[in-house]
């Protein structure tokens, strides 16, 4: 993955529980690096290690940290002119995840490592289904968490499920996501 | 008009684009143009855009561009649109292209979204690659500012380190220097004890320097021992009732001999009633702690004064103390006083070599503050003295105690036959020590001698019947000073006399004394030769 994947977790460290943490959370994950480059490749293990050494820390499950690490994600890249680009892909969750794939499309001629996901939308009774696909593993809680994020962003209450679930078998995960205004009630 | 599967294909792949017939007006736009431009249909295409770039000013001119890569100016604004006009069919031609990418914020402020681009369209590619250089040139500059806060803190590291090392270096000089010269007395002087010509006098003399330059010693091994014990932690109070202004009179008294050797007077101050209140601390670390603040004042101090003022401040059950030196010493910059506390680190290693001592009392005064529940405060201007104030917080240890009038012993003369046989002789002395010792000498010498405690409880003696033959006055005391009881004590008609005694030095101690109603005013320490030689009227033959 590129550095600005570990930047982000860093910074989602550092803003939580202070930079002191964040320093021995590396060390734990074997990081020697003293700072992460946005643009270079760094191994997935690399982040793998460093979302397990945050949940070992922190003593939180993986699937937590995963899902904090996607809503954080989000405000993270929307931070910077990444969010530019993200607002100009759609005007509300829906839409942003139909352009998703586009976006990352585009994203890649920046960043031509990039090993995207694929997120594949699709209406359905009032909501959208949305298909992930990706070749690395156990990541459904991260995407679970980013798609809240992105419905923060648009100021969009979500609600989203997991209907399919590739270490269960199915051909790829699976998730319901519906949205309302933040302000209206359940 | 352009068959249907054309205009689909056209709509598909060029949704920026639009048509325009015979007459020069544009007839049709893709859905993306319509959002660029929604009220263009109907309108001539030289009043919507400037054909910029090749020129053209007529239908006949664009219709000679045709193919050529052209560049379109919105009327009235600062867009511009990059592409090609090309022929349709019955007189009909379209102009396809897309926005034209001026820099990364033009893009964004087109009121079009990254779907209105065709998917084989560069220009969106574009507008994400100069997204991407701006993001890393934001992360180069983070990654800059980092190394360089990094490169600031290493730097500062290595400046103390050196600066550490430097002051290791000169505190290990100045140990030796301090442990060598008591070393040398005493070896010298151990030497000397055994060549068989010294006499007894000689060899008194030799022990006592021995002796003074052992203590000497000791008091920089037990300096040396203490700051070890407490940077590992080691330290702990022994909590007990204090009452902290007996504290600061012990240490004021302890170092009054220094005080007056130097010339300046050293007095102490006690402010309020709540600082009389008994607490819950450590006596023994106190002591240390001011016993290094007052004798650095007295040691630091050439002219003037050193005054120790301790006041408190109750609040409920608990009481913050403060107790603070001032002296007129020679004072301190501002970039002295954060180096102060730091073992191994001494402002002036001349100071030290002219004043002597460790330099570590400070390092070990402020630990032990802390220790104490406090801290210690420095307020210094070079040339004009320094303020250095012990603050701590402590529990109140119950009703504040009263204080009563103490019923001094009256010692029994020793002698008979000694030069001051039959005299009654007061002596107004707060001093336990003082007490003790003057008392003796005076008692030895055949007096009776009456000590009152304080210049109250002595100014109550005189009822018009007591009538001593000597009134020996302290000055500084706690309540009335001995000033103040002389004046009361000549009020109540007492004539006869009364000397002052006293470590305070300056003239004009010795000038309000005088004027109070004091015959003669002398200073402490004072041998048994002078002591006697005031006792009798006869101060001509003072030493």
């Amino acid at each position: 993955m590129y550095g600005m994947v570990n930047q982000a977790i860093e910074a989602m460290v550092t803003e939580k529980f202070g930079a002191p943490q964040w320093e021995v959370i590396k060390a734990r994950a074997g990081v020697e690096d003293p700072a992460f480059v946005m643009m270079k490749q760094y191994p997935d293990a690399v982040t793998y290690a460093l979302a397990t050494a945050v949940a070992e820390h922190m003593n939180m499950p993986i699937a937590d940290v995963l899902h904090a690490f996607g809503v954080y994600w989000i405000e993270f890249a929307g931070k910077g002119p990444w969010g530019k680009l993200m607002k100009a892909s759609g005007s509300n969750t829906y839409e942003l995840l139909g352009a998703l794939d586009a976006m990352h499309t585009r994203i890649a001629v920046s960043f031509p490592a990039l090993e995207p996901p694929s997120f594949r939308v699709e209406p359905r009774d009032g909501g959208l289904l949305l298909e992930y696909r990706s070749h690395r593993p156990g990541l459904a809680p991260f995407v679970l968490g980013l798609v809240q994020g992105v419905g923060s962003m648009y100021g969009e209450h979500v609600d989203i499920k997991q209907i399919a679930a590739k270490d269960a078998g199915a051909p790829c995960d699976a998730f319901m996501v519906r949205t309302r205004p933040a302000h209206t009630p359940e | 008009m352009v068959n249907r599967e054309a205009q689909t294909l056209l709509e598909t792949l060029f949704p920026f684009h639009f048509v325009i017939n015979g007459d020069g007006v544009i007839v049709r736009t893709g859905a993306s143009m319509a959002k660029v431009l929604p009220d263009c249909v109907g309108v001539k295409l030289f009043d919507v855009f400037n054909v910029l770039r090749p020129r053209a000013d007529s239908l006949a001119d664009v219709r000679s561009n045709f193919g050529q890569l052209t560049l379109l100016g919105i009327r009235h604004t600062e867009r511009q649109m990059r592409g090609q006009f090309a022929e349709l069919s019955a007189g009909e031609f379209a102009f396809v292209g897309s926005p034209r990418i001026v820099d990364n914020t033009s893009i964004w402020s087109w009121p079009v979204g990254l779907a209105d681009f065709a998917p084989h369209d560069g220009s969106a590619d574009y507008a994400m690659v100069i997204e991407a250089m701006n993001t890393q040139l934001q992360d180069f500059e983070r990654m800059v500012a980092k190394l360089t806060e990094q490169e600031r803190v290493q730097r500062g590291l290595r400046v103390r380190a050196e600066e550490a090392n430097t002051a290791k270096s000169h505190f290990l000089a100045n140990i030796s220097h301090e442990i060598r010269t008591p070393m040398t007395a005493i070896l010298g002087f151990a030497e000397l004890l055994g060549d068989e010509g010294v006499d007894a006098a000689e060899r008194s003399e030799y022990i006592e320097t021995i002796r003074r330059n052992g203590d000497h010693l000791l008091a920089i091994i037990n300096d040396i021992l203490d700051l070890a014990k407490i940077e590992a932690g080691g330290c702990t109070l022994d909590i007990a009732e204090v009452v902290v202004p007996d504290i600061v009179r012990d240490v004021v008294q302890l170092l009054h001999m220094r005080a007056v050797a130097k010339g300046i007077s050293l007095v102490k101050e006690v402010q309020g009633d709540a600082a009389m209140l008994p607490i819950r601390s450590d006596a023994v670390r106190i002591r240390q702690v001011l016993l290094n603040l007052v004798g650095n004042a007295v040691k630091f101090t050439d002219n003037g004064s050193v005054r120790v003022v301790v006041s408190a401040q109750r609040s409920g059950s608990r009481v913050e103390t403060r107790i603070a030196v001032h002296d007129t010493g020679c004072g301190m910059s501002e970039e002295t006083i954060p180096k102060l506390f730091e073992p191994f680190s001494q402002f002036d290693t001349s100071y030290t070599r002219k004043h002597g001592g460790t330099g570590l009392g400070l390092a070990i005064s402020r630990p032990l503050a802390v220790l104490l529940g406090g801290r210690i405060d420095v307020a210094s201007e070079l040339g004009r003295g320094s303020v250095f104030t012990l603050i701590f917080e402590s529990e109140v240890a119950g009703p504040a105690l009263v204080f009563p009038v103490p019923t001094p012993s009256t010692p029994a003369p020793r002698s008979a036959n000694g030069p001051l046989s039959g005299k009654n002789i007061l002596l107004v002395e707060d001093s336990i020590d003082s007490q003790r010792i003057l008392s003796a000498l005076m008692s030895l010498a055949g007096a009776r001698v009456d000590i009152a405690s304080d210049g109250l409880s002595a100014v109550a003696r005189f009822d018009g019947v007591y009538c001593p033959d000597l009134v020996i006055m302290d000055v500084q005391m706690p309540g009335i000073d001995g000033i103040e009881a002389t004046e009361r004590i000549r009020s109540r008609g007492f004539r006869g006399r009364i000397v002052a005694l006293t470590a305070a030095a300056l003239s004009v101690e010795r000038d309000r004394a005088l004027n109070a109603g004091c015959e003669g005013f002398y200073l402490k320490p004072i041998s048994r030769t002078d002591l006697l030689a005031i006792c009798v009227g006869n101060p001509a033959a003072l030493g």
